[in-house]
């Protein structure tokens, strides 16, 4: 989901209205006290504006954790807000806690004791944490969008990946002239192995395009030819069992050489140079599953890129609030 | 062959349809990674509030200074909870008597005075002792140094700030154009007649070609080493040098007056105050009859004096004349008066006292003012030679030990063109020479010289706490606290309340 629209800042125009102005509002206060007063430093959270600045800035950090148990199903039953709102809010507010929090601990830039110097070193790991996270947001849906038409829900690559390996070596061991033996293997639950008991066919994401535009569709492809010639069966079933399986079944982790494009590219031309016309269609139906595969490997990095930022922002957010009500607290106590 | 037909639920199992309802390895990362620090976050909280030492080193903003460190995790030696402390908390506007206000500072008081600056003063303006002296900043920093900002709020427009409205002028910065001159040189009070230049020159003359000139022959031989200048012989000059009266260690002093009590005047800031006995005798001998060593002791009344010289003449009177004490009276014939003694001692004491009076007050009038012009008068004027000349500054010798007595004294030496003849010439410099060294780093115009550099803000010179005694030492009753404590009271703030 793209937070910054492509073209122009369109719906977020408000939110930055509400950033600017605040920032030049917190600015103009802050500075204006700092002139006039005659304290020999810059006003420091104890003064009037950095006291505002700071209540305000405590109060925008605890609606932007609040985002994360809004997600939560019970809270989200409650229906506060869209989610879009939500996250314009949580963009630009917590954009505008930084010159709020700079107001608040003063222009002189002593952080105090250990409790403001974390909480200050959250404050800015939180932050740069977020900034960097959009900007991802910016630019990995749009590479997904574009690289992997092949794209599956994140958290079913594994089990995809183990689908379509059972397919191909089940047309594989069909034009052996074999049989396949997933509907034996004790790992498969009841369901899987209805799914692939002595069938002739495979059932296989197939990534089609019209134009520029791209996508995947689910087909069902029939057994191929059946090699007659046994050593070229063996040549098959080799390859297949060596390079291709695991590659499917495993992905990069496989170390194959079918990982890298170009390499996949050759073997699967030796292998076309080495069968007959007739088993060119399986041949090419295995290197659709190996691109396939490959662009379950992207997708898995991107994802892990998209959204393995929050594992870092989300614990950080939740160290910097409970920190926060103990400086609220000790801040009042002793100031 | 064709493929056979695939059944629709076929299709739509391939991907399970509760999926969703399993959570990632991302999301159970994410999930662990929140809840570790959560307890983190909490932990380290907790620890610290259970911890008292360990929680006052987590919220304290920095080490206190030197003097404080003691008191480093006793956060409420100085704050009271839930009540400001720093005058630019903006909660400070909620106590608006003096009396609140005052209690914020409770903490500092259990140990520190802190007089007011000024009796003008208004009270509204003053802030906490915090205000000015803010602490945690590290165990080297110096609280007392407080910035100029502090001072310049009310002193850039004095008038606006007083309750008087003095006639003061405006200061920005110690600048030619930020700071007036030092109002306490305009003139010298001292009464004494007394001009640098006699004294500095060789023989003590005002003049190279006067007749009289002194000697070192001519000094009593039990004082004239002090006086004696390197490779002199008695035959020579008197050639007094800055030293030869102005000290500024005591131990010096003790060394040659044995004044026990001058040991305990100085810290070497200030010059220990001119003596008669030590500085003066040498040469003014203060014998109340002329080329006699009968001397009369320095600083008596002129009522003091008759009586010294009468108990002097008639202990002398009845040395020369022993029988008088021997003689008797006629016995009383009833009917008729007792024939008094013959007069004769009395009028010879009579005369004597009169005639030494006279000698002496020639000799006072020498260097002192009279309070009536009489001949025999011998009220003198108070020398009042002040020993701090500065009243709303301090200043220290000892820090300026380093540079010659001419740099800030050249009028004091017989040798400068307009070197002083008059006691009343105020000999100190101002504010210029001052600025000399004390302003900015900065190159010389003429010269590739760099000037400046030595600090220059207000506390350089200036005490805010009673400040016009500014020279008050650490023992002064003015710097003292509300109260006295036992050492486990003064380590410990609770203790120290309960005393209260």
């Amino acid at each position: 989901m793209l937070l910054l629209p492509r073209k122009g800042l369109g719906l977020h125009t408000r939110w930055i209205v509400v950033f600017l102005v605040g920032t030049l509002a917190a600015s103009l206060g802050y500075l204006i006290h700092a002139f006039t007063s005659s304290t020999a430093r810059w006003p420091g959270g104890s003064s009037l504006p950095g006291f505002v600045c700071g209540v305000l800035a405590g109060g925008i950090i605890l609606f932007e954790f609040f985002l994360w148990p809004r997600k939560w199903p019970r809270v989200r039953a409650w229906r506060i807000g869209r989610t879009q709102v939500w996250l314009r809010a949580h963009i630009w507010l917590g954009l505008l806690t930084v010159p709020l929090v700079i107001y608040h601990h003063g222009l002189d830039f002593h952080w105090g004791g250990q409790l403001t110097v974390m909480l200050m070193v959250l404050f800015w790991c939180v932050i740069a944490s977020g900034i960097f996270g959009l900007a991802l947001q910016q630019v990995i849906p749009r590479m997904m969008f574009d690289a992997l038409p092949a794209e599956t829900i994140y958290s079913q690559v594994g089990h995809v990946a183990r689908q379509n390996a059972r397919d191909a070596e089940d047309l594989v061991l069909k034009a052996c002239g074999a049989e396949s033996t997933w509907g034996d293997a004790d790992e498969l639950d009841a369901e899987d192995r209805e799914l692939v008991t002595a069938r002739s066919y495979a059932i296989a994401t197939t990534v089609r395009s019209v134009g520029r535009t791209q996508g995947k569709s689910l087909g069902t492809d029939a057994a191929f030819a059946t090699v007659e010639d046994p050593t070229v069966a063996l040549y098959l079933r080799q390859s297949f069992f060596d390079d291709i399986k695991p590659y499917l079944e495993l992905g990069h982790r496989a170390d194959s050489r079918l990982t890298d494009a170009t390499r996949a590219t050759a073997f699967y031309e030796g292998m076309r140079r080495r069968l007959d016309l007739e088993i060119h269609p399986l041949v090419e139906k295995l290197q659709q599953w190996s691109d396939a595969r490959r662009q379950f490997d992207l997708q898995s990095r991107l994802h892990h890129w998209l959204h393995g930022w929050l594992a870092i922002h989300l614990p950080l957010s939740i160290a910097l609030v409970v920190l926060l009500l103990a400086h609220v607290y000790y801040a009042v106590k002793y100031w | 062959m064709p493929p056979p037909p695939t059944p629709a639920k076929q299709r739509a199992s391939r991907i399970a349809l509760t999926y969703y309802s399993k959570p990632d390895a991302l999301t159970l990362w994410k999930v662990a990674a929140a809840g570790l620090a959560l307890c983190a976050a909490l932990g380290w909280v907790a620890y610290g509030a259970l911890v008292p030492d360990e929680g006052a080193a987590r919220v304290s903003h920095g080490p206190l200074c030197q003097a404080h460190a003691t008191w480093d995790t006793q956060c409420d030696a100085c704050h009271v909870d839930f009540q400001p402390i720093r005058a630019d908390a903006w909660a400070v506007a909620w106590y608006k008597s003096a009396a609140d206000r005052a209690d914020l500072d409770r903490g500092c008081r259990r140990c520190h005075a802190g007089p007011a600056h000024h009796a003008a003063q208004i009270p509204a303006e003053v802030g906490t002792c915090a205000s000015c002296h803010q602490d945690h900043r590290g165990r080297q920093a110096d609280i007392r140094r407080v910035a100029d900002q502090h001072c310049l709020a009310c002193h850039r427009l004095p008038a606006d700030h007083s309750q008087r409205k003095p006639d003061l002028l405006a200061v920005t910065s110690f600048s030619a154009d930020g700071h007036p001159e030092f109002r306490s040189l305009k003139t010298d009070p001292g009464r004494i007649k007394f001009t640098h230049k006699r004294h500095h020159a060789a023989g003590c003359v005002l003049h190279p070609d006067d007749m009289v000139q002194k000697k070192l022959a001519d000094l009593d031989p039990a004082v004239r080493d002090r006086y004696r200048q390197q490779g002199q012989s008695d035959q020579d000059l008197v050639q007094l040098d800055c030293h030869s009266c102005h000290r500024l260690d005591p131990a010096d002093a003790t060394a040659t007056a044995g004044d026990a009590s001058w040991a305990a005047h100085g810290s070497g800031a200030y010059y220990l105050p001119i003596s008669f006995d030590q500085h003066c005798q040498a040469c003014h001998e203060l014998s109340y009859e002329a080329g006699t060593a009968k001397p009369v002791p320095h600083g008596l009344t002129a009522a003091q004096i008759d009586v010294f010289l009468q108990d002097a003449y008639r202990r002398e009177f009845l040395e020369e004349n022993p029988a008088t004490l021997e003689e008797t009276l006629p016995r009383a014939v009833p009917g008729r008066a007792v024939r008094p003694a013959a007069p004769r001692g009395r009028e010879f004491i009579d005369a004597k006292v009169r005639q030494a009076q006279k000698h002496l007050s020639n000799r006072c009038g020498q260097c002192h003012y009279f309070e009536e012009e009489a001949p025999t008068s011998l009220a003198v004027q108070a020398a009042a030679i002040p020993q701090v000349w500065m009243k709303k500054a301090v200043f220290d010798h000892a820090a300026h030990r380093a540079v010659s007595c001419r740099a800030c004294h050249p009028r004091a030496f017989s040798d400068a063109a307009d070197a002083s003849v008059h006691e009343t010439d105020v000999l100190i410099a101002n504010r210029d020479v001052c600025l000399e060294c004390h302003q900015p780093a900065q190159q010389e115009a003429t010269s590739a010289l760099q000037v400046g550099g030595a600090r220059h803000d207000c506390v350089e010179c200036h005490r805010y706490h009673a400040a016009d005694q500014a020279v008050h030492g650490r023992g002064s009753p003015l710097r003292d606290g509300e109260h006295e404590f036992l050492i486990q009271e003064f380590f410990n703030a609770a203790a120290a309340d309960q005393a209260r």
